[in-house]
């Protein structure tokens, strides 16, 4: 198959299309798995699958970005919920109790990535789609999956629940 | 967007395209490849994960199917009549009806007294056999 031809049951897209946004995507992929790397690679094939196979049809109604990003975040999710067990209980909640060994040397960086991931999975992704992948709020609830308005209402209680998270520091600067 | 917003949205670039660009990307031509083989056979370059749980599901699948096909056989097999067999069977316990729920379901039409039948001899030699 040639790179710039459009696939059999997605007819609106093509390998080079998908090739383009392949590095945006992996990263969503990740952050989806919580920085899982092996996870997120199997994540990102199996949207390819989906892709491929025709079962996640792309219709043009968004951007290629915002469907590619929303299938990630579905296989993510249907993957997670099958694949919950004891183990990533726990791991969940040793990476919660994380800040103890890292408060003593303070790494800002490190510690809005904390702050970030104590917020609610929907507040973390509005924020995260909308300051740092780029989206607008509009593709931020294509991605979700959820309404314009829910979408907007996570986005505005993600910022504030961010801010009391944050070090006072970080925000006065 | 305030300029408060403006900020916060700085501090969370600042720190997330950190780890971003610290991370390797796999090959999109590696994951491609593998998502194609995949998708033309249901089950080949599915991640291991995946193919773990079919080969769980069918192993489930084939123990229950086993479990159920011994249960069936079980039901249908028959005891030999040994003679050990027979003798327990024709032992009181086998034919012990308690009296009490006899009387309370039986016909009282039949309640009569057995006509006296004067004792015959029937021996072989009284019936000049």
């Amino acid at each position: 198959m040639r790179r710039d031809e459009a696939l059999e049951h997605n007819a609106l897209i093509t390998p080079a299309a998908l090739e383009q946004l392949h590095r945006d995507a992996f990263l969503w992929t990740l952050s989806c798995v919580r920085g899982a790397r092996a996870e997120a690679e199997d994540v990102l094939q199996q949207t390819y699958v989906a892709i491929l196979d025709g079962s996640a049809r792309f219709d043009g109604s968004a951007s290629l970005r915002s469907f590619l990003f929303s299938v990630v975040r579905r296989v993510a999710a249907s993957r997670r919920r099958r694949a919950l067990r004891f183990a990533d209980l726990v791991a969940h909640w040793f990476d919660r109790e994380e800040p103890l060994a890292a408060a003593s040397s303070f790494d800002a960086a490190e510690s809005v990535r904390r702050a970030l991931r104590r917020l609610p999975a929907r507040q973390r992704e509005a924020l995260e789609l909308v300051f740092y992948r780029e989206c607008t709020i509009a593709e931020a609830a294509c991605v979700m999956g959820v309404a314009l308005g829910t979408a907007r209402q996570h986005y505005e209680r993600a910022k504030r629940a961010l801010a009391l998270e944050l070090p006072r520091e970080l925000i006065d600067d | 967007m305030t300029e408060h917003d403006a900020r916060l949205g700085a501090i969370l670039r600042d720190a997330l395209s950190g780890a971003d660009h610290a991370e390797a990307v796999p090959v999109f031509q590696h994951v491609w490849a593998r998502a194609r083989s995949a998708a033309a056979s249901p089950t080949q370059g599915l991640p291991a994960t995946s193919r773990l749980w079919t080969v769980a599901s069918v192993f489930a699948l084939l123990l229950a199917l086993g479990i159920g096909l011994r249960d069936l056989g079980r039901n249908h097999e028959r005891e030999l009549a040994t003679g050990a067999l027979m003798a327990n069977l024709s032992a009181n316990l086998h034919w012990h009806a308690p009296s009490d729920q006899l009387l309370s379901v039986g016909d009282t039409r039949v309640l009569f007294e057995l006509p006296d039948i004067p004792l015959v001899d029937t021996s072989p030699k009284e019936l000049n056999l």
